[in-house]
This record gives C-alpha cells, structure tokens and sequence, in this order.
C-alpha cells in the first residue's frame, strides 16, 4: 500500500473538449516527467465527438454533414475505445493518475473508475453493473462509457457518467462502434433532473473510497476582477 | 546493450490485448522515451516507450495478441545483431525449465557450428527482418546465423511452422526429434512449480496474487527492474531541459492562492505553468485557463460529502429540514469520515460507523441540534477521509405505507396462532427478506447473535434489536427453535431497527462489524396527499440503509433499498406465497 494517495480534483464546469484535452497533455506529460500531482479533472463538454486512436474513422448513423450542422466536431484522440459523445449534462472525469506512484495495475484503475460510477448510481437508487463489455451499464442500457490512455504509467481520459445528457445527440453515432447499444441516463433512469454538482460531490468521494485516497478540492472558482 | 521491448502487464485477469500499432517501422532508430508502440486492451490504450536508444526490431507484428511479459522487439545498440539477441533468449529464458532427462549428456551447443550456414536449407518461415544491409551509423560485424535455428518464441504467429532442424532440436531435448511436439507439450505443461522461473511482477500487486498460469515460453517481466520514470528517458529530458530550458517546478498548486502566491502571478494574468512537451502545442493553450487576480480572498467553497435520498434525488437537507435527526454517538472527526449527510454537516454518528455494538435506545438520545453540527465554515481545502476500509455508507428513501396498516390486518390472521401482533417493523422484516432474494451472494461473517425470521419457503437470519413487541421477538425465536433449516447455522445478515418507536424520524442504524447492512425505520409521519382538489392524509416513514460496501456492493445496496420500498408500497407480494 503506498503511503498516501492523494488527488488534486479541478471542477472545471462546462469546457470545450479541446481545452481540457491540452491540460490533460499537459498534466501527464508532466507527471510522467516526475513532476506534477496526480489530478482529477471534473467537467462537462460542449457537444463533441471524440474517436479512439484505433478507430480514426468516424461510426456515425448519420452523414458527417449532420453533425456540422449541429455545431458538434469529430476530434481523434489517443484514447481506447472508439466513438463516443460527450455534452452537457454528462460528467467527464479524467484522471492524471501515476499508476506506479499509486501501485496500481491498469485493470485495477479501469475497475475502480467502473466502481466509482456504480457508487455514484447507487447515491440515487440506480443499480449499475458491469457486463462483458467495458463501461457501466444501468437496465441493460450503457450509462458510462471509458477510454484511457497510459504512458510510462501515467493515465489520461478517463469515464463519462451520463446524468441529464442530450440523449439524441448519442443517436448520431453508434456509441462505442456498437450498432445497437442504447444508452441511457441517471436522469432517466430515476425520472427526474439531477444537479450536476450533486454528481460531483459523489463522484469525488467514491472516487476517494474506491482508490483509498485523499482528495484534495482545488478552488476553480473565478475570482474578481482585479481593481489595478 | 540490447533492450527488450516487453508487452506491459495490464493487471490480473487480463494477460493479452491487441499491439494495435508500431510507431517505428523494423530496422528504425529509436531514442529512449520515445513512444515506439501502441498496446491496446480493455478500452485503454497504453503508449510504450523505448528504453534504450538504437534500432527496433519487430517481434510481434501490428495486429496480433500478445500476452504480457512478452517480448514486442527488441532495440539493438552498435554492433548487435537480432538473431544473437534472439539465440540469447533462448540461452536464458528456453533452456531454464527444461531439465534434461538422465542419461548421457546432450549434445554442447556450439554456437559457431550453429550458426553456420547449411547448404540445400528451407528458406525460414520466420519473417526474417531486413538485416543484411548495415544499418547507418552503427558498426556492422557480419554474423551469418541460420535462420531455421531461430526458436519459436520469435516466430511470428500464424506462420508455417519452421522445418524440424536436427540440431536444434538436439538442443531442445535429446529425447524427441519432433521439435513442433515437444514445444507443443512444452507450451500447454503443467503450471511452472517453484523450481521454475515464475514470474514476477513487483507493480499492481504481489506476487502472491499472480495466477498460477503457464507464463512459458513468454518472458517474464520484472517490473522492479525497470528503471525509474525520470531516468529512463534522460537523454530525452536533457533534450527537453536544452531547447526549453523549463523553470524550476513549482509547489502543486491547490487553491486560488496557490496560484497568486505562485512566482508567474506576479502579473495580473495568471496561468498554469507547466513543462512543455515537443509533442504538444503549446501556444495552443495561452487563454484555455487564465485567472484574474482577485481583490479580494476567494469565498469559501463548501465540500462536505453529503448523502442524498436517492427518491427524492436531492439532499435531505432541503427535503427534510423539519425532521428531527439523530445522532447516536460521538461525532467522528473529519479524517474517519464515513457516514455522510449534508444535513448534519462532516460530523456524523460514530454509532456503528466502525463496528460499535451500542443500544441507541438507552442514554444516547440526546439531540445536539443541528446547528451545533453543522460546519457553516467549510474550509476552502477540503480533504476527503483516508480511509474507507470499515466505513458504512448510507442511503435512505422515503416510503409511503398506507398499504402496509392495510396489511398489518392480514398479517395478524396469518400471525394469530403464535399471538404476535404485526408491526410496521415486522412488514419492513418481510419486506428486507423477499428483496434480499434479489441480491448477490452476501460475504458475511459469523454473528452469534440473530433471529430467524421465518417466512413460507424462506428463511432469513435477521437480528432484531431493541423491538418493542416482545410477543413478535418470541413468536420468532419460538419458531427458530422449531423450524431448523439448512440455514441454521448462517451467518447474520443484517439488523433492524426501529427508530420510529423512539419517536425519531430518521437516523443512521448502527452497523456491527461482519454485518452486510442495517436497516433503519424511522416514524410513520402523516403527510398532505393531493388528489387532483381532494387533499387526503397519507403517511410515510423514512427508510435508512447502512452497509458495508465490503460485504454488499453499491450498486446491491441501492437495489436492495428500492426494491424494500417497492414492497413496502405494494406489500401485498409478501402473502403471495
């Protein structure tokens, strides 16, 4: 067991995928250089389409046009996995993790994400599982879907927990390059809306119950303006 | 020095993945630290980076399914050559378990005379890379090897087998000319025993926990060997320290005073600074985060983890604020944080939080009040418990139990005979009984203490503690001593209690250790129900559950409560049978 985990977790609110994807770079690059603290990143995207680095070409259900029109980008990542959407409404947590430092296996940190998210859904009644297939699914529905990237032992990407998502927009392609997987949302699931912040708060402390670590909350709120 | 490129292990339970993709082509030169390819598995794309600088040889093409601890390639330094590397692989890693039979010695391998060329030889079916031309740069010593002598740990899957070469396969074992057969016995052998190499793997978890699967022929893998992160790429890094010449790494920074106090905020303009990479672009990221200094300190961010009522979907704190809370017991200090509830703040009931066995219903019912529990002043930096190992978690539901009065009625004719009256309590038992038929196996551990709640076909072991009809505790224990069942002697699994017999709303039930769970039932509180203009009075009462998530996972426990507040809503499925 290592002495102490500890997390640094950034709630960073709505991003553009772009940005978070350059500090998650800049993060693991850093911390895989020996510097840096081993980071969580919390947000929400504006809609996005993202691809993993093994499948560079998009599996939409729709011509590419489509998405142009909804204003929402297709970006390669260097993530498994294969397509997936992100959006408001759906929690994105990206951990810059030094696996090594935390001594734990990749499986064991793709498991504990999975659990995390079953933590999460077990705050609002909803029972989450794990299936053969990689993610965590609700009432045989897909609910979360992973993608992680590792060098010299350091992640990046992470999970993203569908709360109150634009469900159509997962319509536009076959999320995970699986024709019929449905997904679904904690909101749908329960019947009701959820405030984000909720999520967070209980993504975090699961997150620090499964992994056994300290987390440590960065004050992300913009101060005011300087009187200079 | 060659390297080995060694497929990165992935955790247990997972020994293979996909190599998905080479990013230096055979014969390329390659540099420590720099990505040369990628191994994909699970979802999870690892990058694996070169561990020595010369140049790559492919062992394991794009596509194929290596298993872990296997060797991917190998980076060869000035002067050495692929297939002395390859006849050194099978020098240390092929001939260790295998012990030669009695008898007379076999054959000495001469490694000149194997490497001689023979005239009239199949070409090899290996996929023999390109190493006749001398590699730029790199002194060259000609080394002519047999091809058809490379062992098979290097051929390339898929592959025709290489031809049976008798003096390899003298090498191999002097007791069968069929070289495919004994690598093919040698592959599906038996488990290696002590004797033999087994692997190791110093990183994820010990040594212990590793499978007792055939790791051979695959090279093992120490991962205690590696070297460390920041020295296995210092050419690299010196690279990056002359071209970008980064500044001295400041503290992590941690809040928004952090980042003023930070040597770069001396400006108005703050920004994160990090180490560049070259693969990255950095003018890119100018803008993406910028903070203003502020005029003043930040206001305080209020983190405590609360636990919110997964019917309701928002915290109890906003739904229940008239409700009389309980607190049980010495309020836990924030490091042993377990229990959460945004309601009484960071200080929640010890009652049971770490396996205290204590009657609430004695001295303990004193209520501070919230206001003396609730901390107004989060600090700006919060830390989360250290330590989850024996922490309950909580969850509650607020249940509506018109139709439980209803079945009390029936339940009292069924219950006649023993004399015991029915409560709402002996429903919620019913209740917990039927919905645990619905959960996983439950880990539990032994528990001298229990009452056996007998149900038609199903029989349960509960502990009732602190009931306030003793007609129902006898009738129970009575029917435990009559009915011995298969399950006589199993663990207990979970307690009930009845906080509504206090008068208390809701509260945190105590969780013994080896316990899966407690449930808690808190008052039967009359509640305005609206029918369209008509206004009726309903009544519902709150439902707490405490597990343990060592022994009823998160996801069970959630089930488990909705599904008791599903047949405390329409319990008229517990007479079914």
């Amino acid at each position: 067991m290592p002495d102490q985990r500890s997390v640094n977790v950034y709630e960073l609110g709505t991003t553009s995928y772009e940005d978070v994807h350059l500090l998650q770079k800049r993060l693991q690059t850093q911390r895989r250089q020996g510097g840096g603290v081993d980071s969580l990143l919390l947000t929400e995207h504006r809609p996005v389409v993202t691809l993993g680095r093994s499948h560079p070409e998009p599996d939409l259900r729709v011509p590419p046009d489509v998405l142009r029109n909804y204003g929402i980008a297709i970006i390669p990542t260097e993530r498994g996995g294969n397509i997936t959407y992100h959006g408001p409404g759906q929690l994105v947590a990206y951990g810059i993790i030094d696996l090594k430092g935390w001594q734990t296996s990749v499986l064991d940190y793709v498991n504990g994400l999975e659990e995390t998210v079953i933590g999460v859904l077990g705050d609002w009644g909803v029972r989450g599982a794990r299936t053969d297939q990689r993610g965590v699914w609700a009432s045989g529905k897909k609910i979360a879907s992973l993608g992680l990237n590792v060098r010299r032992w350091v992640t990046m990407h992470g999970i993203a927990l569908n709360v109150d998502p634009d469900m159509s927009h997962f319509d536009l392609i076959n999320p995970c390059g699986l024709p019929d997987v449905e997904m679904t949302s904690l909101s749908h699931e329960i019947g009701k809306q959820v405030p984000m912040e909720q999520v967070v708060e209980s993504f975090t402390f699961h997150f620090a119950r499964v992994f056994e670590c300290a987390t440590v909350a960065v004050d992300m709120s913009r101060p005011k303006a300087a009187t200079r | 020095m060659a390297v080995d490129v060694v497929v990165p292990a992935l955790g247990l339970g997972k020994s293979s993945g996909v190599l998905a993709e080479w990013y230096r082509a055979d014969g390329e030169s390659v540099s420590a630290g720099e990505p040369i390819y990628r191994f994909e598995s699970a979802f999870v794309a690892i990058e694996v980076e070169a561990e020595g600088e010369g140049v790559l040889r492919h062992c394991v093409g794009a596509g194929e399914t290596p298993h872990w601890g296997e060797v991917a390639g190998v980076i060869l330094g000035p002067g050495e050559r692929f297939e002395a590397r390859v006849r050194e692989h099978a020098f240390t890693h092929i001939d260790e378990p295998h012990t030669p039979a009695p008898g007379p010695e076999p054959e000495a391998f001469d490694e000149h005379r194997e490497s001689e060329p023979e005239a009239g030889d199949e070409p090899p079916a290996f996929d023999a890379p390109r190493d006749e031309e001398p590699i730029p740069g790199v002194a060259h010593v000609p080394q002519p090897v047999e091809p058809a002598s490379l062992p098979l740990l290097f051929r390339r899957r898929g592959g025709p087998p290489p031809p049976p070469e008798p003096e390899l396969s003298s090498f191999w074992s002097h007791e069968s000319d069929d070289i495919e057969a004994f690598q093919d016995a040698l592959l599906h052998r038996e488990p290696p025993t002590a004797e033999t190499p087994k692997a190791t793997l110093s990183f994820g978890f010990g040594n212990d926990d590793i499978p007792e699967e055939p790791q051979w022929p695959h090279r093992t893998h120490d991962f205690a060997g590696e070297p460390e992160a920041p020295d296995a790429d210092a050419d690299n890094d010196d690279d990056l320290q002359a071209v970008f010449e980064p500044a001295p790494e400041p503290p992590a920074a941690t809040s928004w005073q952090d980042f003023e106090a930070a040597p770069e905020a001396s400006d108005s303009t703050d920004t994160f600074d990090f180490q560049f990479d070259p693969e990255d672009e950095p003018a890119a990221f100018e803008g993406a985060f910028v903070f203003e200094a502020p005029a003043e300190a930040p206001p305080a961010v209020h983190s405590e983890l609360g636990t919110r009522d997964p019917e309701l979907g928002t915290p109890l704190s906003t739904q229940h604020s008239g409700l009389s809370t309980l607190d049980l017991g010495t309020p836990l200090s924030t490091p042993d944080l377990g229990t959460r509830d945004s309601e009484l703040g960071t200080t929640l009931p010890a009652f049971g939080a770490r396996g205290d066995v204590v009657e609430p219903w004695d001295d303990q019912l004193a209520y501070p009040g919230p206001e003396e529990t609730i901390v107004h002043d989060a600090p700006v930096v919060s830390t989360a418990p250290t330590s989850f190992a024996s922490v309950p978690l909580v969850l509650r539901t607020t249940v509506a139990l018109g139709e439980v009065r209803k079945l009390r009625a029936q339940l009292g004719r069924e219950w006649r005979q023993s004399g015991a009256e029915p409560t709402d309590e002996d429903v919620v038992i019913r209740a917990v009984a039927r919905a645990l038929l619905g959960v996983g196996p439950l880990w539990l551990r032994g528990d001298d203490i229990g009452l056996l709640l007998a149900e038609r076909d199903t029989e349960r072991l509960c502990v009732v503690r602190g009931a306030a009809h003793r007609p129902f505790r006898d009738a129970v224990t009575e029917l435990a001593a009559v009915r011995k069942t298969a399950d006589d002697n199993a663990d207990c699994a979970c307690t009930v209690v009845n906080f509504g017999e206090h008068g208390i709303d809701e509260g945190v039930p105590p969780l013994p250790e080896g316990h899966a769970f407690a449930l808690a039932l808190g008052a039967v509180r009359d509640v305005p129900v609206f029918e369209g203009e008509q206004v009726r009075r309903g009544q519902v009462a709150v439902v707490t559950i405490a597990y343990s998530p060592e022994y009823l996972p998160v996801g069970e426990a959630a089930w488990l409560l909705g599904r008791v507040r599903e047949l405390l809503e329409a319990p008229y499925a517990l007479l079914a049978d």
